[in-house]
């Protein structure tokens, strides 16, 4: 408003000119009519000025003029169209917000929660590391294949067990592992199968249990007179036979001769 | 991020939910709607026995008083809030109806409707409730004061202190704001209403007539003061004398009314007088300098602002066309509600 050209002194036509002439004519003073409208006498010497940027805005001149007016007796809405007419008027504030930077604050995050997300991160990458552990993992081949390359080679034929007893047998049997195993240690392992085949022949009635080198039950039956059974396995085998003195075993074509190792017709003996 | 699209199809409207008077702003047009805020509400009999709406805004306002037994005239609205919840959003449902064009791709309408500073939460959430039953998309609340401000064109956004008191039909409420925002707050329930109801009583008392809201509406409108001025007017009224129960007409001065008034308008002085004294010194520096201004139709009420510059010495402007100063501060915030965030209360 500073920018506008300065008023004519002789310009009748504006407002705060009518205003001081109504106002002459009545003959009131500043002091008098700041005293009637609250303003201070600077504000309405300015006002009579048509300094209207010593004023406080757009709609407080156009107020103190309807004020003025109504004192003075000078129609109001005639002094505003005039206001409005004339090259002083600026317009009106705009609408808008308190004039800001315009930088949100972030939201920092509260401390409870920050504990809450690092923990939940761990458990994920420990969820993770489990499950890419579990799928990377090499394919293992299958354990009787693994036991099969770990057995060295035996020579064929039957190891001589102590006849008396059979329970010593089976502590035998790891025991010649043992001695086995760092003769083979040495070289390369072998791959040979350590299969073994077992022929018996039933002349009487028979009960017949066989476990291979692990423990596992591969043959067990009641087998009639005049049968004749073949088993195949790993070995060593440990054997139980019913009725011994009627069965002929061969092991690996061999024949075995169970008499060593019958007690009131059960034989019990371990076949490498 | 679509509101230019939502801009260009949906008509958002701003709403003055006033105890005497609604009026309707739509972004782009202006203001489209002005009626009184009362209803007219059949009671139908026979075996369809229903209430339906006989009528609403100024046609309900020329049956009040004057309805037979089976039409109630409402005005929903007391005290600047919601006093019956159905009737108000019924009612908002029709004025809504009257201005908005329902188009097969126009989406339903947001809504800025203002609320009176004092008024509590639930009041606020009836009000956002009854403009969603009447079929607002969104509803945006913005406090009388702050609308009258925008309305009145005060320097709302600078760093400035600006009172304003908006004299409402149910309420009179005293804002200052700077920076876009409320510094002060408050409300009294005294507005046009209170001045009506203050003449029935005055003239019942000392007239021994009784008359009906709509005479002391004319009353104060044409003779109605706030400062006994040099100028003593009458006015020749009717009404029934409750000792011979038959209707009679007497003449009543202005100065009589003006005694009328003088309880209700204290109540006012007194609320500005509070706010002054709660406002921070340096705003309290920039409204002595720049004045207050009053809004609202009770700024129509001669000599309201000779009354409050005589009472606290400040300069008082009214403002112009002081009965729209709310909806349209309203509208200028809805042609700008993406960016006025601050402007708005929350619940």
């Amino acid at each position: 408003m500073s920018d506008a050209p300065l008023p004519d002194p002789a310009d009748a036509r504006l407002p705060g000119r009518r205003l001081a002439a109504a106002r002459a004519a009545r003959g009131l003073t500043i002091t008098e009519i700041a005293l009637r409208l609250k303003f201070a006498p600077r504000q309405i010497e300015a006002l009579e000025a048509d300094r209207y940027d010593a004023l406080a805005g757009p709609a407080f001149v156009r107020g103190m003029i309807r004020a003025y007016s109504k004192l003075v007796g000078e129609d109001a809405d005639a002094l505003i169209a005039a206001l409005r007419a004339s090259p002083l008027t600026a317009a009106g504030p705009t609408v808008t917000g308190p004039r800001a930077i315009g930088v949100a604050i972030p939201r920092r995050p509260r401390r409870g929660s920050m504990v809450y997300v690092v923990l939940s991160a761990l458990v994920v990458i420990a969820v993770a590391g489990v499950v890419g552990e579990w799928l990377l993992r090499p394919v293992a081949p299958p354990k009787s294949a693994a036991t099969r390359l770990a057995l060295p080679t035996q020579p064929l034929g039957v190891a001589p067990v102590p006849a008396p007893a059979a329970a010593p047998a089976a502590p035998a049997a790891p025991r010649a592992a043992a001695d086995v195993a760092p003769a083979a240690a040495p070289g390369p392992v072998e791959t040979v199968v350590n299969a073994r085949r077992i022929e018996l022949d039933f002349d009487r009635e028979s009960w017949v249990e066989i476990r291979d080198a692990e423990g596992r039950v591969v043959f067990s039956q009641l087998n009639r007179p005049g049968t004749r059974r073949e088993v195949e396995g790993v070995a060593p085998f440990s054997i139980v036979i019913g009725n011994a003195h009627g069965v002929k075993l061969r092991y690996n074509d061999s024949d075995v001769d169970l008499m060593p190792y019958t007690r009131t017709d059960v034989a019990r003996l371990t076949l490498k | 991020m679509l509101g230019f699209l939502r801009a260009y199809f949906s008509d958002d409207l701003a709403i003055d939910l006033g105890t005497a008077n609604t009026l309707i702003y739509v972004r782009g047009k202006g203001i489209v709607l002005d009626e009184p805020s009362v209803v007219a509400i059949r009671q139908e009999g026979g075996p369809n026995a229903k209430r339906t709406i006989q009528a609403v805004g100024k046609e309900a306002k020329q049956m009040l008083g004057k309805a037979p037994g089976n039409i109630t005239v409402i005005r929903p609205m007391k005290d600047g809030v919601i006093a019956d919840f159905t009737v108000t959003e019924q009612m908002l449902k029709q004025f809504i109806k009257k201005v908005h064009v329902s188009r097969l791709l126009s989406p339903s309408p947001r809504i800025i409707i203002c609320v009176p500073c004092g008024s509590t939460q639930v009041e606020r959430r009836a009000i956002r409730e009854s403009a969603i039953g009447a079929g607002a998309s969104q509803v945006y609340l913005i406090e009388e004061p702050m609308a009258a401000a925008i309305g009145a064109d005060l320097p709302v956004a600078e760093a400035t202190g600006s009172m304003v008191v908006d004299v409402g039909g149910g309420t009179t409420e005293v804002g200052v704001i700077s920076l876009g925002g409320m510094v002060y707050a408050g409300s009294v329930r005294v507005g046009g209403d209170k001045f009506d109801e203050a003449i029935i009583n005055y003239i019942r008392r000392n007239y021994g007539m009784l008359i009906g809201e709509s005479t002391a509406e004319m009353i104060k409108k044409e003779i109605g003061s706030a400062f006994p001025g040099s100028e003593v007017r009458e006015i020749e009224v009717k009404g029934r004398n409750l000792a011979e129960g038959i209707p009679r007409s007497f003449t009543i001065s202005s100065n009589e009314v003006l005694e009328a008034l003088t309880e209700p308008l204290n109540q006012i002085v007194s609320a500005v007088k509070s706010a002054l004294e709660q406002t921070p010194p340096e705003l309290g520096a920039d409204i002595a300098s720049k004045g207050m201004v009053i809004t609202g139709g009770g700024a129509l009420l001669r000599d309201l602002d000779r009354l409050l510059m005589e009472e606290t010495g400040l300069p008082v402007i009214v403002a112009e066309d002081p009965l729209t100063c709310v909806v349209r501060g309203s509208g200028k915030a809805l042609e700008k509600m993406d960016k006025l965030g601050s402007i708005f209360t929350n619940e």
